[in-house]
């Protein structure tokens, strides 16, 4: 479902990204962990091009972008289309209520009818547990449950899989849990996810396989109790180790 | 929250109510003077006021030399000073302005600037014996064959020198349209380029522009001839004598004929000086705007509806052409966005006077580019606004979160989409308060296009305050109108910034 080939990216000498090599299956869960700093963010974000990598080749579903051709806006948006993304400051449009944030992008990116839509982007607000908060702006409801929304209106394009930038990191520990349980349910319904986090429960909750990424490079790759539990390189265990 | 917003109108009327004080204790008339003859007798200098902007052959610098003035009203100026036995000295004023400038007294003694002996005038000052019969000239282009007299000028546009006797007679006659000018060069202008039919002006300036101009021709011969005399201030019964026995003897011994012969604007018409009787003394009265309400604040609103739509025509084209701006100088490439650039620096960095000048007679001149008055008017506010309200949205457009871009492209949006569904709403609501500000600054700032005969609140509020003398009455009433359009706009603006606020809630 994704296959990242070589992915590079430098700002100035400082290499970020140093040809990262990733695959990863259809309705597989992988959740990068790592030092601040490592990559692991500008990574996810090169996947769909927010950042424009150095050289190497993206590929979800069937869009291949590769660095060595010449850039293709359409090509990069239809890449964008096939992985729903989610930040970790929710980034809502903050003039629109909940219900119109997730409308937005199926009526005017995909231009449909309000009408069609309208049902599904209800029935998203229901899964993610805020279907009393339709008409409520983003600065009428808590971070939890802008994060809630945000994640619906990423599910509104019916994307092919879905990357999460530390999509707990911004909210207050009693609120992570409302949105880690929607993340739950997501996984175990079989969304293809790649999720950054240093919310290290998240990661148990919803890994099917850790990557530790460490200068730019993943360092160590296994299940939860392999990475969380007996982390064989150094620089995880000590990582984990320094966590509380 | 409530009381806030009335606090400030509160300061702003306090503020301005102290101004109209200040201006009225500047008009309260200065103790009567002592005898002016006897101050110029002992100075041994006569000081006379004129524009030097007057033109040729009134008072005007000659081809080769800038710093000479010559002209017959210089010349005769200073053959009366010295038939009085005194040098004379020429004071520079603005012509608008050269009889309140005479009855404030002070920079000059005698005001020699092409003054009719009109009673409109003699009600504000006293007037010596003419030294000096002109009459109405009608001038048109050479190539319209047909017109003759101001009858086959029915609803066509007139040029006149404002509050002149050929403003009052146009007005009187009321069957054509007229187009107010500030000075003698303009209105030929714009006959000859076609934004006028026909002007009507004094016989001296039609025989100096006529004068080898193959373009324009006079329609018919002179009428309503009439005089102009010296004003001197009021009271001044001596000085007054003075200068009516220095007049009567040039007329008298040729020297008038002489110097009057020398410009070219000598004729059989001048034997009307000779003839001159002083007519029985009009009762003066100065006329109380205030009083007369009912004629002139008509009038005043009249012109403000010019201003209303001038302002909100100018500030659509800002608010369009402005955001096209700022869309440019953020997002396009390269060459658009330096031109972008260059635009609104060019706009903000140049008087908005010189830009008006530009566009009206610069455009008509250059490229034949005739645009009216009222819609070179538009689009000068227009034009210059909008480098403005540019950076206005582009301030707004820098205050949306870099994440709502990226969230909209993570969408699958295109830039385009982007950006009108997601930035521009959000940055809107950011410069909207500096934009409804604009726009009632724009209310002011609309006066500056008075200076292209086109008569909004301000240049009614000149003309009628010549007209009367009453700058104090016609000034609160032009004031209260301004205000209360302001005010309106400002109420107006912040209704829609509430709205927009809760909106946003």
């Amino acid at each position: 479902m994704i296959t990242v080939e070589k992915l590079s990216k430098a700002y100035g000498d400082h290499r970020v990204l140093d040809a990262v090599d990733h695959c990863q299956e259809r309705s597989e869960s992988v959740v990068l962990i790592g030092p601040s700093g490592c990559g692991k963010s500008t990574f996810l974000r090169c996947l769909n091009q927010l950042e424009t990598p150095d050289a190497g080749r993206v590929t979800i579903d069937d869009i291949t972008v590769d660095c060595a051709l010449p850039l293709d806006r359409e090509l990069q948006r239809q890449l964008r289309l096939r992985a729903g993304m989610v930040f970790q400051q929710f980034h809502l449009f903050p003039h629109r209520t909940a219900l119109e944030n997730i409308l937005e992008g199926p009526m005017h990116v995909l231009g449909r009818t309000r009408s069609e839509v309208e049902p599904e982007a209800l029935q998203l607000l229901a899964r993610v547990g805020l279907s009393d908060r339709a008409s409520h702006r983003p600065s009428q409801l808590s971070g939890g449950q802008q994060q809630r929304v945000a994640i619906a209106r990423a599910l509104a394009m019916k994307p092919r899989a879905l990357l999460l930038d530390e999509p707990t990191s911004a909210l207050d520990p009693e609120l992570r849990e409302e949105v880690r349980d929607v993340l739950r349910r997501l996984s175990d319904d079989g969304m293809t996810m790649l999720l950054v986090t240093h919310d290290l429960q998240l990661a148990r909750d919803v890994a099917d396989r850790i990557l530790f990424f460490h200068g730019g490079r993943i360092v160590e790759s296994g299940s939860p109790a392999e990475i969380l539990d007996h982390p064989q390189h150094p620089r995880t265990r000590e990582f984990l180790g320094n966590k509380p | 929250m409530q009381t806030e917003p009335q606090q400030r109108h509160l300061t702003r009327l306090w503020i301005s109510l102290l101004l109209w004080v200040g201006l009225v204790a500047l008009l309260i008339p200065a103790p009567a003077r002592a005898d002016l003859w006897d101050e110029v007798k002992s100075r041994g200098v006569l000081r006379w006021g004129n524009d030097a902007e007057g033109g040729a052959p009134y008072i005007y610098h000659p081809d080769d030399d800038a710093s000479k003035l010559i002209g017959f009203e210089v010349e005769f100026a200073a053959a009366m000073a010295s038939r009085m036995g005194v040098r004379e000295q020429f004071v520079q004023n603005n012509w608008d302005m050269i009889l309140p400038a005479l009855r404030q007294g002070g920079s000059f003694d005698v005001a020699i600037a092409g003054l009719e002996r009109t009673p409109e005038n003699l009600a504000k000052t006293p007037m010596s014996r003419p030294y000096f019969v002109f009459s109405q000239q009608l001038i048109v282009r050479a190539a319209d064959k047909n017109i003759q007299t101001l009858d086959d000028l029915k609803g066509r546009p007139v040029g006149v020198l404002s509050a002149t006797a050929s403003h009052r007679l146009l007005e009187r006659r009321g069957n054509v349209g007229i187009r107010v000018y500030q000075d003698n060069v303009n209105y030929f202008r714009d006959l000859e380029v076609g934004r006028l039919d026909a002007v009507l002006t004094d016989s001296p300036i039609a025989q100096v522009n006529l004068a080898g101009n193959d373009q324009l021709r006079p329609a018919g011969p002179g009428f309503e001839s009439g005089f102009y005399a010296v004003a001197v201030p009021d009271g001044q019964t001596n000085l007054l004598a003075r200068i009516n026995v220095a007049i009567a003897a040039m007329t008298d011994d040729g020297t008038l004929q002489q110097i009057y012969s020398r410009y070219g604007v000598w004729n059989a018409d001048q034997e009307g000086l000779r003839t001159w009787k002083a007519p029985v003394e009009i009762a003066r009265h100065q006329r109380s705007a205030l009083r007369e309400w009912k004629t002139y604040l008509p009038m005043l609103l009249r012109a403000a509806v010019t201003t209303i739509w001038v302002t909100c025509g100018g500030m659509v084209l800002a608010v369009i052409w402005g955001l096209a701006l700022a869309i440019v100088r953020q997002y396009a490439p390269a060459p658009l966005r330096w031109m972008a650039i260059a635009y609104i620096e060019v706009f903000r960095g140049t008087p908005l006077l010189l830009q008006i000048y530009f566009i009206y007679f610069g455009l008509a001149q250059q490229m034949g580019l005739k645009l009216s008055a009222g819609l070179a008017a538009v689009l000068a506010l227009g034009l210059n606004y909008a480098a403005t309200e540019a950076e206005n949205y582009r301030a707004g457009l820098l205050a949306v979160p870099r994440g709502q871009m990226e969230a909209a492209l993570a969408l699958g949006m295109k830039r385009r989409v982007a950006l009108r569904r997601v930035l521009l709403p959000q940055a809107l609501r950011v410069s909207l308060p500096s934009v409804t500000n604009d726009f009632i600054a724009m209310f002011k700032d609309s006066s500056i296009v008075s200076v292209i005969a086109l008569v909004e609140l301000t240049k009614e509020f000149q003309i009628r305050a010549i007209d009367t003398g009453d700058y104090l009455g016609l000034g609160l009433m032009t004031a209260a109108i301004y205000l209360g359009m302001s005010w309106t706009a400002s109420l107006g603006a912040r209704r829609i910034e509430r709205l927009l606020q809760h909106d946003h809630r």
